[in-house]
């Protein structure tokens, strides 16, 4: 009889545990948008991407400064440099992603799947984390990275319209939940980019990855590492975000 | 008509100026008109050679609106066969195929970017002929489901032969990212640039990759009319029985031109539509982007025949002053003798007309020679302009309208060059003139 009391006081243990730890999962990928998302500040930051491209001799270079309002989902990236891509910007406002050129004065429609510019960065890489809203996580265990024990969250797109279909994430757990590093998978289960966040910066408890790097497991030695600097959380005038300032930025 | 012939017998008296004269105004037709056969010529090929390589003159496509997004497949094809077949188009003259519109192709870290179309290779060998694929070859092809087709310039482009393994990035139909793996089972002979954006490969695999909801779905429905001409009669014979049970797509939606407005006016087309709808579209409408290019050409021939135009027109007007002051006498002795201030007037304009008459037929000659010494270079059917000529031949089309708008352009320029001195002739008092020395 005790024995038989036992084995259920352990059953019910485990089945709560195994509970809390599905309600874990979900939580760690909620808490890991919260703490990407400044949904009462503004953003501002200035972007170097760097691009090693088989294809391509040497490195390029592309730097930007780039404007963020989690809040209204906005955001507008300046390149200045190359110096050929110079006054070339990106403006996203609701589901509208524009691209505009100073030497032909238009804008043009894209898609935030598409690549930034001519780097392995793409345009959703700008825009804020909504993890917790486009997937489901099918399972979660635990692990190491970098000597930093971690969450490992498989996630699955809650439908197909989300562009990337599957994840891995690997999230601190000691500490911020913070995002290690992340696998991201096609339809077909193959994996297609390895995200690696170096650092972080804390800014009023949210925190912004300052150093990234983004590998191309398709093509074979095309790399794009991402910092960012003089990250400010100060308020941006709401004209920051219209097709008029872009032109006006680009000179002209 | 006595006047007219006075009129031809002046000219044949000044011989190397009619002829220098006549001559400048060939040399403007003789552009004109060949620059615009050439263009005519090559526009017609391309549609004709592109519609025997997507195996359609028109393409009709269904789209589905999703939680507010927009996605294109076929699954129902019901109403499709029966639009087809009321519009007199025998099944054999149907096809279907899936594409993949934008995809990237990877291969020792090498990139092209590909269309990919998916062909039911289950068809009869004849049909891949245009393809210039050999039965041989279609068998070869046959064997690997996951095979794909490239052109010689595509396989160089990322170095690879046959029997290797690419890698393709692209898109599902709801835009989601997707992987997959081409074997290449055949390279063909045909090294054009144009063709190193298009690859072919299995239906069935393709659909796959697009994640198209059943095995049955596919991208589009392919109609191939009698000819290029009776195209798009055809196409709104199709439009009008499709439109008693789907919505069409407004003309032109389907435009390259992604500018502020456009798009405005785009987001407000796909936010007004429900369910389903169809487009249907000619290889003229989606050539329109490549035909404009062709047609710049034929613009910056007709400003050149413009100013050479211009140009002849002021030498016309000068010739004839000269002309006016030379036969001054010979005018006034006219006018004596009873000829009135109009057969004055009609003779030099009748000098006009047959000067241009004659620069023009000089024109359309020489152009005629030319075209004919044009269309005997062989540049191959491996070359870049392999899709503008026929079997390697530049081909060259005279459209009657135009000739009758030159001849007509030139006649009037040369007649409003002429009208000046010919009033003032025609205003010379007999004794006044007589009275002149030359």
């Amino acid at each position: 009889m005790k024995k038989i009391a036992m084995a259920l006081v352990v059953l019910l243990v485990l089945a709560g545990f195994a509970h809390a730890q599905d309600t874990d999962y979900t939580k760690v990928l909620k808490e890991v948008d919260r703490l990407a998302t400044f949904t009462n500040t503004d953003f501002t930051a200035f972007v170097t991407i760097v691009t090693e491209d088989p294809e391509k001799e040497g490195k390029s270079v592309n730097k930007a400064q780039f404007f963020r309002r989690d809040k209204d989902d906005k955001f507008m990236v300046l390149i200045s440099e190359p110096v050929v891509q110079k006054g070339q910007g990106y403006l996203k406002v609701d589901d509208n992603l524009w691209f505009y050129d100073p030497n032909t004065n238009e804008f043009t429609h894209q898609s935030l799947k598409e690549n930034f510019s001519d780097t392995g960065a793409r345009n959703n890489d700008f825009s804020k984390s909504t993890l917790a809203d486009d997937y489901n996580v099918t399972k979660g265990e635990s692990g190491v990275i970098a000597k930093q024990d971690c969450w490992i969250l498989t996630l699955e797109a809650k439908n197909n319209t989300v562009t990337i279909p599957g994840m891995k994430i690997w999230v601190a757990k000691s500490g911020p939940a913070l995002v290690l590093k992340t696998e991201e998978y096609s339809l077909s289960k193959r994996l297609e980019r390895t995200n690696l966040y170096g650092k972080y910066l804390n800014i009023d408890g949210r925190y912004i990855a300052t150093a990234m790097r983004f590998d191309d497991n398709l093509t074979a030695g095309k790399r794009t590492s991402m910092t960012l600097e003089k990250v400010n959380l100060g308020s941006i005038p709401d004209s920051i975000f219209t097709k008029a300032y872009l032109q006006k930025a680009s000179g002209r | 008509m006595r006047f007219a012939s006075i009129a031809l017998r002046n000219l044949s008296r000044q011989k190397k100026r009619s002829a220098l004269i006549a001559g400048a105004v060939a040399l403007g037709v003789f552009i004109i008109l060949t620059v615009n056969a050439f263009t005519a010529g090559s526009v017609r090929i391309l549609k004709e050679n592109m519609a025997d390589t997507l195996q359609g003159h028109i393409f009709i496509t269904m789209e589905h609106k999703l939680n507010d997004k927009t996605v294109s497949y076929i699954e129902d094809d019901s109403m499709l066969w029966e639009a087809t077949r009321a519009a007199g188009v025998a099944d054999a003259d149907v096809g279907r195929s899936v594409e993949i519109d934008m995809s990237t192709m990877i291969y020792g870290g090498k990139t092209s970017m590909q269309q990919i179309v998916g062909l039911d290779w289950s068809a009869p060998d004849a049909e891949f002929e245009p393809m210039g694929l050999s039965p041989e070859e279609v068998a070869k092809v046959r064997k690997v489901p996951n095979g794909v087709v490239f052109n010689r310039r595509t396989a160089k482009n990322l170095n690879v032969e046959e029997g290797g393994v690419v890698i393709v990035r692209m898109s599902t139909i709801n835009g989601q990212s997707n992987v997959g793996e081409f074997v290449v089972s055949h390279i063909t002979e045909d090294d054009s640039d144009i063709m190193s954006f298009v690859s072919f490969a299995h239906q069935e695999y393709v659909a796959e990759l697009l994640d198209l909801p059943t095995t049955k779905t596919y991208s589009s429905f392919q109609v191939r009319a009698e000819s290029l001409d009776a195209a798009p009669a055809l196409a709104e014979v199709i439009k009008a029985t499709l439109a008693e049970t789907y919505e069409l797509k407004p003309k032109g939606s389907g435009s390259f031109d992604f500018s502020a407005s456009r798009v405005r006016k785009k987001n407000a087309e796909e936010a007004s539509w429900e369910g389903i709808r169809v487009n249907v579209r000619t290889i003229n409408e989606m050539l329109a982007p490549f035909t404009t290019l062709v047609d710049g050409m034929f613009i910056v021939s007709l400003v050149i025949f413009v100013i050479l135009m211009v140009i002849t027109i002021i030498g016309i007007a000068n010739t004839f002053r000269m002309i006016l002051f030379e036969r001054i006498r010979e005018i006034g002795t006219m006018r004596a003798l009873g000829s009135q201030k109009e057969h004055v007037r009609s003779m030099m304009l009748y000098e006009a007309l047959f000067l241009s008459l004659v620069g023009y037929l000089a024109g359309l000659a020489l152009s005629l020679v030319t075209q004919a010494l044009l269309t005997l270079p062989d540049f191959g059917t491996t070359s870049a302009f392999s899709l503008f000529t026929h079997q390697g031949h530049l081909t060259f089309r005279m459209e009657p309208v135009y000739l009758i708008v030159v001849l007509a352009i030139v006649s009037i320029f040369t007649i409003l060059a002429a009208l000046g001195p010919a009033r003032k002739a025609a205003r010379l008092e007999p004794a006044a003139a007589l009275r002149t020395s030359n």
